[in-house]
């Protein structure tokens, strides 16, 4: 099934006439259900605008989005999109900021506040809250406050959050920009869990490009086009388009670039050092 | 010497439930030209460390000398201080409040009492160098420019008081690839050109590779190491008592060991090390051809 669907969506921000600011332009992409999908760019490239018209923040001004088959814009002759609430009840979105998506002075509090506001009865809430905190590893803290805790444990209460509104899509609207390389891990392992346990659909907005190896698919913007559309492994071996897209290759990349820049030839992908080591000592030997 | 300090201690709101101990025996020497890094854990004491160095906390226990001032004096002239030493803080355009770049790049100099040629002088300079034009951008509102730019007039704003030390606390956090290349370069040429010495609070161990000349590694308010980058990414019993990531350099060099190769233990960025394999693998080859 299609989760997300984009058809030839342009959005343009005209706060003041000359200065239109065309944000995307004529992007066309399908997510199914269960992938894990990373959006990458520049500053500036339109990632914030395409996950906010994936939940029907923003509405685009030409094309359409479809959010399980559900469009974001009203049907014709409504003003108002009588769905908008089952889309967001479908999508959940997580910003950079934990702080800003805190509203409760209690953790337990905090999670509930969702599934509240959704009429959900009390004794499910709690179900769901339980639930929440296990599944972000945070079920320790339920009474605690979360003025105390590291970023990548508020990060993981805002997903906790999220989580117990039951979406079937998560967006992470670059999550891990704010947190330090552990707390980003902790971040990431947890989605990852999401995705393949309990098959939520991820669409990760990021650009670190460390960040790329947790998914299966990476979508690329530059300048409000979509730029790039296939796997981590064919995106890296093309370090002219990376470059270009404002960008850059993971330091193992770069490495194999440098290298071949050089007239060390390494064709294949490769994951990680240890790799990049025995194939460069093999070489080496045949020398 | 730029900085200096001896058992420098911190203690957050003494005789309260609340208190806790930020910063124990620090005794540390930054000297002029340094680009050092300071490294930690969240709660390991950076920020209170670096807050002493232009007197926003104020010393409390120990010895600390910033470039001429001596901060065990009874009364030490702060408000000197404060325009010797600029602090760049994390995320510092959310601090732009004035009406335009060029007014909000003027508070610093404003409050040195300079005159008014002068201030002028100082905002032009500042944008110039942090690669802003002054009469396109300078009159432009702190909301009309891009992020990238706020940074840039943020940091400009800072300049603007020719500080002798730049302190900056994860100066390319939430930036792109390319925006963070441009910051660490305008830090680099700041670093030429205007405040010789460099005082860096980060948590990306490829750019402390690349930048820094010096370290210091801070774990529960000590002093856990301090020497060059090639000391310290090398020391494994350091990196895992702290729990440091290595450089990717580092990372790729220490496989590259492993499986027979020669590596200089000074390589410690990918270029370096790439370098260094050619040397290793390439002679031969031009020897063949």
């Amino acid at each position: 099934m299609v989760a997300i669907s984009f058809k030839n969506v342009s959005f343009t921000y005209d706060s003041d006439e000359d200065n239109v600011v065309l944000a995307l332009s004529n992007i066309s992409f399908d997510i199914h259900e269960g992938e894990f999908v990373t959006l990458c760019g520049g500053n500036g490239s339109g990632k914030s605008t395409l996950s906010k018209l994936t939940n029907g923040l923003l509405l685009p001004d030409s094309g359409s989005v479809e959010i399980f088959g559900i469009k974001t814009t009203p049907d014709e002759g409504d003003k108002k999109n009588k769905r908008i609430y089952d889309i967001r009840s479908t999508v959940g979105l997580i910003f950079q900021n934990p702080d800003n998506q805190m509203v409760a002075s209690i953790i337990e509090d905090d999670i509930a506040f969702g599934p509240e506001n959704l009429g959900v009865p009390r004794d499910e809430i709690e179900q769901r809250v339980t639930w929440a905190l296990k599944t972000v590893g945070m079920e320790e803290y339920r009474k605690h406050t979360p003025t105390k805790l590291s970023g990548g444990q508020k990060q993981r209460i805002a997903i906790a959050g999220v989580l117990a509104m039951k979406p079937k899509v998560l967006i992470l609207d670059e999550s891990t920009a704010m947190l330090d390389p552990e707390g980003r891990e902790e971040v990431l392992e947890t989605v990852k869990r999401l995705n393949e346990e309990e098959g939520i659909t991820i669409l990760h907005i990021t650009h670190n490009m460390d960040d790329c190896v947790y998914g299966d698919r990476i979508l690329v913007l530059k300048q409000g086009k979509l730029a790039f559309d296939g796997t981590p492994q064919e995106l890296f071996l093309n370090a002219d388009l990376v470059r270009t897209c404002d960008l850059e290759l993971p330091p193992i990349q770069n490495a194999v670039y440098l290298l071949n820049q050089n007239g060390i030839k390494i064709d294949d992908y490769i994951q990680d050092e240890k790799e990049l080591a025995r194939k460069l000592w093999q070489l080496k030997q045949k020398i | 010497m730029a900085i200096e300090t001896k058992n420098l201690s911190y203690t957050y709101s003494v005789g309260s439930p609340y208190q806790k101990t930020a910063l124990k025996d620090v005794t540390l020497h930054i000297h002029e030209g340094d680009f050092c890094c300071i490294l930690g854990h969240t709660g390991s004491g950076k920020s209170t460390l670096l807050q002493h160095f232009n007197g926003l906390i104020k010393r409390t226990s120990g010895e600390l000398r910033v470039l001429d001032f001596d901060l065990n004096r009874r009364k030490p002239d702060y408000k000197s201080l404060r325009f010797s030493v600029g602090m760049v803080f994390q995320y510092p355009e959310y601090q732009l409040f004035d009406d335009t770049v060029s007014k909000d790049v003027s508070f610093g100099p404003k409050n040195m009492k300079l005159d008014e040629e002068e201030i002028k002088k100082r905002v032009r300079e500042a944008l110039t160098l942090v690669g802003l034009d002054p009469d396109e951008i300078g009159e432009k509102s702190p909301f009309e420019i891009s992020g990238g730019q706020k940074r840039r007039a943020a940091i400009a704003g800072v300049i603007a008081i020719r500080p002798k030390i730049l302190v900056l606390d994860e100066p390319t956090a939430g930036l792109d690839p390319k925006g963070k290349k441009e910051i660490m370069s305008l830090v680099k040429s700041l670093k030429e050109k205007l405040s010789p010495t460099v005082v860096m609070v980060t948590h990306d161990m490829d750019l402390v590779a690349e930048y820094a000349t010096k370290v210091i590694v801070l774990k529960d308010g000590e002093v856990a190491f301090d020497g060059t980058p090639a000391e310290l990414f090398n020391n494994n019993e350091i990196v895992n008592d702290c729990s440091l990531r290595l450089p990717s350099g580092v990372a790729l060099a220490n496989e590259l060991r492993e499986v027979g190769f020669d590596i200089d233990h000074n390589s410690i960025t990918i270029e370096q090390v790439v370098d260094n394999l050619i040397k290793e693998i390439k002679p031969k080859e031009n020897d063949n051809a």
